[in-house]
């Protein structure tokens, strides 16, 4: 398999000299996971020719479905369910993204599941999906109605998710449709449920290659939610396991248990856990997702912790008396002492708005720095923040020695930072609803704007632009500038709690009940191909 | 309403239900969202004329949008399946209006004909009650959570959750300060003094205030009270306010109607054996209303009853003396069970349970595991997780213990298992005696399924203390209200092993206190230090012995022997 050149200046000319040298279905421009074709995460793509605007156009009277020719720049239109964090990922032509069954595409599934599509990506027309049963604790594992809240990786023909069941599964990129065998043979048993009646997949189920169930080969206790968009290095795939506290939120059921692991991506089989040691000081959940960069020639793996501390893994695992384990290479806690005690040295509690929080954004890595904020679920509300750039190329704790910057101002995020390598601008949004245009090398703030209502995505940082959604359902086109100048705004009539994403010359943009492919002068209807 | 005296509120299932205030039965129920989301519905409800106003966040049955404002007609005639069962309408057919507008907690006011809501994501929303137009919006925050407004002299006042970044220019009351670091007001909740119109409001003031604002705003005697997580403010001009509205009239009731049936009081008593109850009983027309205030029990005939929905058909161990009390036997086990009061053709009802004095054991191998797990009795839920199994349901006079716990037999004995089919369940707290009592040790035997990180805890309770022996954990844990005490030490836990555990609080001359627990492998010596002695300042002065299981990795833990004894 060739592997292409994980460097942000591809250009479209080089991916098409690739694509015509090979017969494989990757393309350059495709969004395989979240962060695109960069394993260090970096919410930015360097294709071109994006609008600016659009409008995603009105419902016909009385329905949901969108009124296509009231749009414009849109190419289709495709109805997700009720509630859809997940991120969508663009590859092998298809769009994949996750969203729960309140509007069933199937009719054998009629209650509530966490479901993964694929769709065709030129037309927007529904392929396959994984219908993932609820677990049977319920709210305090997994939540009611929130869907597959992770994005999913594909590599090659493989696509690897975290599901809102806490197991990792790994699945044929194309379903049911595809002839080959697969080695698992409980596929109606899952998708059943334990103890329920069997579903035997038809045409347009997924296709299980393996599960790796979390919860019961770690006894991992995931707190509302499962939530890690994985990545693929290698012959691994590294996960958080989402472990975090009960409903007491005081209570971690299983603080020995891992919160980072790896899993041999073809058969499943447990390789390594994390030797960090965060169980005991979970705040509450844990659902950032892994990051890779290369320092020194070697491969790390970042991960922010429920503890408030950016990780660096080294991905080889190491076999030691119980378990075999991902060593720590350098670690930052990323809670400044002025949030965990007060001016009198008393402990701040948490989630107190002027206390500590932990991480849930994805680190960054860029240029042997590593990127990432602090912040918490937001049924915490907003509280006081902080975005660090710390160098990743030291060992052992680095608390005090590698921090090259911070930034303050920002508050709780839970955001993903985009650094756009032309210019050397990071963007970031914060829950409280600002986005930041900073200096990625000083950190020093060029612009600040006030979206006034939630951001739960990222940003995504293309063709000189950056764009960001909230949860009033307003959608914003910025420069990609150190002058601020709004390019648009649209209000998509739903919330936006996902990121938009870019792959082929099309912008997907997700709402919680619809995704739209976006594409300068596009004319709904056309299957237009790249 | 309908000649009844009701209560509406909307449930944690996303139903609108409707019951007798004086009697607690059921009349409707009608479900106005998706069950389960967003942990139902969490405001209050509005009348508006005969109609009740709902708000949500959470999934619509008919539109995959969430969040909704939505008014219902009240029927005009109440038609319960049974005094138990209420009758399930369509919401299709009671709605009669709706609107995008949805909050998950903040409850609407009407003020005449008009609803303002402050709405999840911030924006008070003003709407007409006849039709539900939205007449106009206001953003005043960017969300918005329990607090709802409160109207008086013209004026909405409403404190929202935590003042928006950029609106921190308002005036800072008393000492409140911005937080450090992310900028103005976060953290800090802010009141709004607001002048509501036809197509617009007028913000007359707001003021940023300590502490993120969860209460809602009430104001009595010219002053606005208001309780923030940091402070409780009073704003307003000291003294009486001539402008104090009188006392609303008393509502008149209705004259009551014929006697219909009996209602017995207190409706769920807890005795030992041996111990007395009196009762008073009421005379009750078909709508609930006192007909007569103080029928004499003696008068009536009493005797134990077996309702046709019971599970378990059991019955308590006592019976009524020539004084109209009941006397419970001096038997030691525990028992519960209802009883039917009869007066002519009138009937009443109450539940009660028997509970043995201390010292006590429970090695439960009186129980006959007659029931089957893969074929419980209706209407419970056969097992279909494990293969079937004869169990016996536990004793029905333990607060809470069924579904949790139930008696199976383990490697020759019979014991208590924490059950794992329904997960839902996963952890179970039962009491097991009076709530007053105090200065015993309670202690049993103990053991946990699974294999390393994946076992269940399983604990005593003593006096308001939780002993937990946390498998996963690798310890033992004293906690009584977890954010004020929670003390652990390491403590080996392997599965499939029994363990003891023994429990005891003492308190001191001074009134502080040392609680106390022990755990050793069972079949090993009685070790003769404690495992862990945590000293509280302010122990709990009594409290009835418990239990504690949480299957939080679905595996069984047992409990045996469980024995209270009083301290000497």
């Amino acid at each position: 398999m060739i592997k292409i050149k994980n460097s942000p200046i591809l250009t479209s000319t080089v991916a098409s000299v690739l694509l015509a040298a090979t017969s494989l279905v990757l393309r350059a421009d495709d969004w395989p996971r979240w962060g695109g074709n960069d394993p260090g995460r970096n919410m930015y793509s360097p294709e071109k020719g994006l609008p600016a605007t659009f409008d995603p156009g009105k419902f016909k009277t009385g329905s949901e479905e969108v009124d296509l020719s009231t749009t414009k720049n849109v190419k289709w239109v495709a109805k997700l369910g009720s509630q859809s964090y997940g991120n969508p990922v663009a590859a092998n032509g298809k769009v994949y993204v996750g969203t729960n069954n309140a509007s069933p595409r199937d009719p054998k599934y009629k209650d509530d599941r966490s479901c993964l599509y694929a769709l065709n990506e030129y037309t927007g027309d529904f392929i396959w999906q994984l219908a993932v049963p609820k677990l049977a604790s319920g709210k305090v594992n997994d939540w009611e109605y929130l869907g597959i809240l992770a994005s999913p990786c594909v590599d090659g023909n493989r696509i690897y998710l975290v599901t809102s069941r806490c197991d990792v599964v790994c699945l044929d990129a194309e379903g049911m449709k595809s002839t080959a065998e697969s080695p698992y043979k409980d596929e109606a048993k899952y998708l059943g449920g334990p103890g329920k009646p069997p579903i035997q997949p038809g045409p347009t189920d997924g296709k299980l290659i393996w599960v790796y169930d979390m919860m019961d080969q770690l006894g991992v206790f995931p707190h509302n939610a499962s939530n890690c968009s994985v990545i693929t290095l290698g012959n691994k795939v590294f996960t958080c396991t989402s472990n975090g506290q009960d409903w007491t939120h005081v209570n971690v059921p299983s603080p020995l248990s891992p919160s980072v692991i790896a899993l041999d991506k073809n058969t499943g089989e447990f390789l390594a856990e994390d030797d960090a040691k965060v169980g005991p000081n979970i705040k509450h959940g844990e659902w950032s997702s892994p990051s890779v960069g290369k320092v020194n020639g070697k491969d790390q793996v970042y991960w922010g912790g429920g503890d408030g501390v950016l990780y660096a893994f080294d991905p080889n695992p190491v076999k030691e008396a119980d378990s075999t384990y991902l060593k720590k290479a350098w670690w930052f806690d990323a809670v400044p002492e002025e949030y965990k005690h007060d001016k009198n040295g008393k402990p701040i509690k948490y989630p107190a708005a002027e206390g500590p929080s932990e991480i849930n954004a994805t680190p960054v890595f860029y240029k042997n720095r590593v990127y990432v904020a602090i912040g918490q679920d937001p049924e915490h509300g907003e509280g006081v923040g902080r975005l660090v750039c710390v160098d990743a190329t030291k060992t052992g704790d680095i608390t005090k020695t590698g921090l090259i910057w911070d930034f303050k101002e920002i508050h709780r995020s839970i955001s993903t930072v985009s650094i756009d390598p032309t210019t050397g601008l990071l963007f970031v949004g914060d829950f409280s609803g600002f986005v930041y245009c900073l200096d990625a090398e000083t950190g020093k703030k060029y612009w600040e704007y006030d979206m006034k209502s939630h951001v739960w995505g990222s940003t995504l940082a293309v063709d000189g632009k950056v764009y960001c959604g909230d949860e009033d359902g307003d959608f914003r086109c910025f420069a990609a500038d150190k002058k601020f100048k709004l390019l648009s705004e649209v209000n998509m009539g739903a919330p936006v709690l996902s990121t938009p994403i870019v792959a082929n010359g099309t912008l997907f943009v997700a709402t919680q009940t619809h995704l739209f492919a976006v594409a300068e002068g596009a004319k709904p209807g056309e299957a237009a191909k790249k | 309403m309908n000649g009844k005296r009701v209560l509406f509120a909307a449930n944690g299932d996303s139903s609108l239900v409707c019951f007798n205030a004086r009697t607690g039965e059921p009349l409707y129920r009608t479900a106005v969202a998706k069950a389960g989301a967003k942990g139902g519905i969490n405001s209050a409800v509005v009348q508006y004329k005969d109609n009740i106003i709902v708000t949500h966040m959470s999934e619509n049955i008919d539109t995959s949008d969430v969040g909704r404002t939505a008014m219902f007609k009240i029927p005009t005639e109440f038609k319960p399946e049974s005094p138990t069962v209420p009758q399930v309408i369509d919401s299709k057919g009671l709605e009669q209006w709706r609107n995008p507008a949805g909050s998950l907690a903040s409850s609407p006011v009407l003020v005449g004909n008009r609803v303002y809501l402050v709405t999840e994501t911030g924006d008070l929303t003003a709407m007409d009650a006849d039709n539900g137009k939205i007449l106009w919006k206001k953003q005043l925050g960017i969300e918005q959570r329990q607090s709802s407004a409160f109207y008086a002299d013209g004026k909405l006042y409403i404190t929202i959750y935590i003042a928006a970044a950029s609106s921190g220019k308002g005036e800072k009351a008393g000492n409140a300060q911005p937080a450090e670091g992310g900028g103005e007001g976060v953290g800090n909740g802010e009141l709004f003094v607001i002048k509501p119109g036809d197509k617009d409001a007028e913000i007359l003031s707001h003021t940023v205030l300590e502490g993120k604002c969860y209460g809602s705003p009430i104001g009595y005697n010219g002053k606005v009270y208001i309780q923030t997580e940091k402070k409780l403010y009073c704003f307003g001009k000291k003294g009486n306010n001539p402008g104090l509205a009188p006392n609303p009239k008393p509502e008149a009731w209705p004259a009551p109607g014929e006697k219909k049936r009996l209602q017995i009081i207190p409706a769920e008593i807890l005795l030992n054996p041996g111990e007395t109850q009196a009762f008073h009983v009421r005379a009750l027309d078909a709508n609930g209303f006192t007909v007569e205030d103080n029928v004499d029990p003696k008068s009536m005939t009493w005797k134990t009853f077996i309702p046709p929905t019971a599970l378990v058909k059991s019955t308590m161990k006592a019976a009524f003396n020539g004084d109209g009390k009941l006397v419970a036997e001096t038997e030691k086990n525990p028992s519960a069970g209802v009883f039917e009061g009869t007066l002519g053709n009138l009937k009443g009802y109450f539940k009660g349970r028997i509970l043995p004095t201390i010292p006590s054991l429970q090695d439960f191998e009186s129980y006959k595991l007659d029931e089957d797990t893969s074929k419980p009795p209706a209407p419970a839920v056969p097992n279909t997780v494990e293969e079937p199994t004869p169990f016996a349901y536990p004793p029905l006079a333990w607060n809470a213990a069924r579904f949790k716990f139930e008696i199976r037999e383990k490697d020759g004995n019979k014991a208590l298992v924490k059950t794992i089919e329904n997960m839902r369940m996963q952890r179970g707290t039962v009491f097991f005696n009076k709530p007053n009592l105090h200065n015993y040790t309670v202690e049993a035997d103990l053991m946990t399924e699974g294999k390393k990180r994946k076992m269940s805890e399983m604990g005593l309770i003593n006096q308001r203390y939780l002993f937990d022996l946390k498998g996963n954990a690798q310890a033992l844990e004293v906690t009584s209200n977890q954010l004020l005490l929670e003390k652990s030490v390491p403590f080996t836990i392997v599965p499939n092993q029994w363990y003891h555990l023994k429990t005891r609080v003492d308190i001191n001359a001074d009134g502080t206190g040392v609680v106390r627990g022990k755990a050793w492998k069972k079949g090993d010596p009685e070790p003769a230090e404690w495992t862990i002695e945590v000293p509280v300042n302010h122990p709990n002065e009594e409290g009835s012995p418990g239990l504690f299981g949480f299957a939080s990795t679905a595996q069984h833990a047992w409990y045996d022997n469980i024995a209270v004894t009083p301290n000497k």
